[in-house]
């Protein structure tokens, strides 16, 4: 027989419980841990909405529930604008087994009223919203996650083979500020594998040459560039610059290497690293005080010429294309807080066998950066370190005491 | 015993001519180390590499065992 509303209502609260405003709000200053689920449409959510709530419109709820909350005995609150819709929703979900949902009475409208905190999550423009539209599809990233990569500064080391893919993905996803150092200019050798510069920008500075290519993929993007070489004396101005959020690591040298490496650990930012050679590459992430750094790894460079880089061995264009989408890769998740990062493990790519290989990173307890007794704790001269450059007599190696660790 | 030691990227070019592929057999007196190991390469010493061994990076003090696969990874430049 037919119901009418008011049947469907009297059926539903018999079966879900609910919940004042002031019992959900006092369960979760208690910190017991309840998915909060929004049932009210996507605008509506975007005008604000219970922190850290998971959107799922009414109408979609039966399609997307079990993906989003694969576990039926969580305990969930639901709440919609004033408590009609989510007290439906809630008890169509106890139709579907989910043991455990209460019905938020008088919904975000007598949440906010209340004077409770809520969160807002970015508007968008249309614009945005067709560009980044695959992005929302995906409940790791969301509009929640977007906001997140539009609000990120990362900063990339070089605009090589490496930095190239590296910048153009981070760029195409959205990343806010996107920071590139190199003093180079663009050079035709450069072009079989360097994808940001292109042949009528020969001879151009590459962070002019890449500003062009990036702000033609994403004008969003705030391209922030620095025609320097990193050195000890300038790093840490340019990591405090735009406090960069991440580093990722595309440079072509060994001082450079064991330079972001200490200024990483001293200032406590992830350092995205990709390296490679002819064929065969690496990435990790070195994230201080979750796992190794790079001398952990390598306590000392190799001797001066025993490693010969890209420029005097050679590189298949399309392997720093490979490692350096890893990066980007790497780097968005960082920002993003999802999935396992590369933190404590190395994959290694070899590209003629086709062979990938992951292994775990052992943390040197003893090492000089990061280890329980660090003996380097400011920035040295790393072109002596690294054996290209004679010490100068009477010269402190000491360039420059970093900032806190 | 004896164990079996890949060389990667740049340090292949350490691989004598009569091995077989990139992978060089190694023969160490029993309990020898990751460090013994080292110190029996003929590659320069101060080369500092990453030893890896199903799936672990092995410290240097670790003892090795007859047969044992292991995998030399350099730090690359570019």
């Amino acid at each position: 027989m037919a119901k009418t509303f008011k049947q469907l209502m009297d059926e539903a609260r018999a079966s879900v419980p609910e919940w004042s405003i002031d019992q959900v709000k006092s369960e979760l200053d208690n910190g017991n841990g309840r998915v909060l689920l929004d049932v009210r449409e996507k605008e509506e959510f975007r005008e604000g909405h219970l922190n850290g709530a998971l959107s799922i419109p009414r109408g979609f709820l039966e399609i997307q529930v079990e993906e989003k909350i694969p576990d039926k005995d969580t305990p969930i609150i639901a709440y919609c604008a004033g408590g009609t819709r989510s007290l439906l929703a809630a008890r169509h979900l106890g139709e579907m087994g989910y043991a455990n949902v209460i019905s938020m009475i008088g919904g975000y409208s007598a949440w906010k009223g209340a004077g409770y905190p809520w969160a807002q999550v970015r508007k968008f423009t249309p614009e945005q919203m067709a560009r980044y539209s695959r992005h929302f599809l995906l409940s790791e990233v969301g509009e929640a996650g977007q906001a997140k990569l539009m609000d990120a500064k990362i900063l990339c080391v070089g605009a090589g083979g490496l930095g190239s893919p590296a910048a153009l993905y981070l760029a195409a996803a959205g990343v806010g500020t996107l920071g590139i150092v190199d003093d180079d200019v663009v050079d035709l050798s450069n072009l079989q594998r360097q994808i940001l510069h292109t042949n009528d920008r020969v001879g151009e500075l590459k962070i002019e040459s890449a500003r062009k290519t990036i702000n033609a993929l994403n004008p969003d993007v705030k391209v922030v560039g620095y025609p320097e070489r990193l050195t000890s004396a300038n790093i840490m101005r340019i990591f405090a610059d735009e406090d960069y959020d991440v580093i990722v690591d595309g440079c072509d040298n060994f001082p450079t290497r064991y330079l972001i490496n200490d200024a990483c650990v001293m200032s406590g930012k992830p350092n995205v690293h990709g390296s490679i050679f002819q064929f065969e590459g690496q990435v990790t992430v070195f994230h201080p005080g979750h796992g190794p750094c790079y001398r952990c790894l390598f306590p000392e460079p190799p001797p001066p010429g025993a490693a010969p880089s890209c420029a005097e061995a050679g590189v298949l264009g399309v392997l720093p294309g490979l490692i350096g989408c890893v990066q980007a890769l790497e780097a968005i998740k960082l920002i993003l807080g999802v999935g396992k990062p590369l933190v404590g493990r190395m994959i290694y790519f070899d590209t003629l066998s086709m062979e990938l290989r992951s292994h775990k990173l052992r943390q040197d307890r003893e090492c000089p950066v990061c280890g329980e007794n660090p003996t380097i704790t400011a920035l040295v001269d790393y072109e002596e370190f690294c054996g290209l450059r004679q010490a100068p007599p009477e010269q402190s190696r000491i360039l420059q005491v970093a900032a806190g660790r | 015993m004896r164990v079996h030691v890949k060389l990667n990227a740049t340090l292949r070019r350490y691989v004598p001519a009569n091995a077989d592929g990139d992978t060089v057999l190694v023969d160490l007196e029993p309990g020898a180390t990751v460090d013994d190991l080292l110190a029996a390469l003929a590659i320069p010493t101060g080369y500092t590499k990453m030893v890896v061994s199903a799936g672990e990076h092995l410290a240097s003090a670790t003892v090795l065992h007859e047969g044992q696969h292991l995998s030399l990874f350099p730090p690359l430049a570019g």
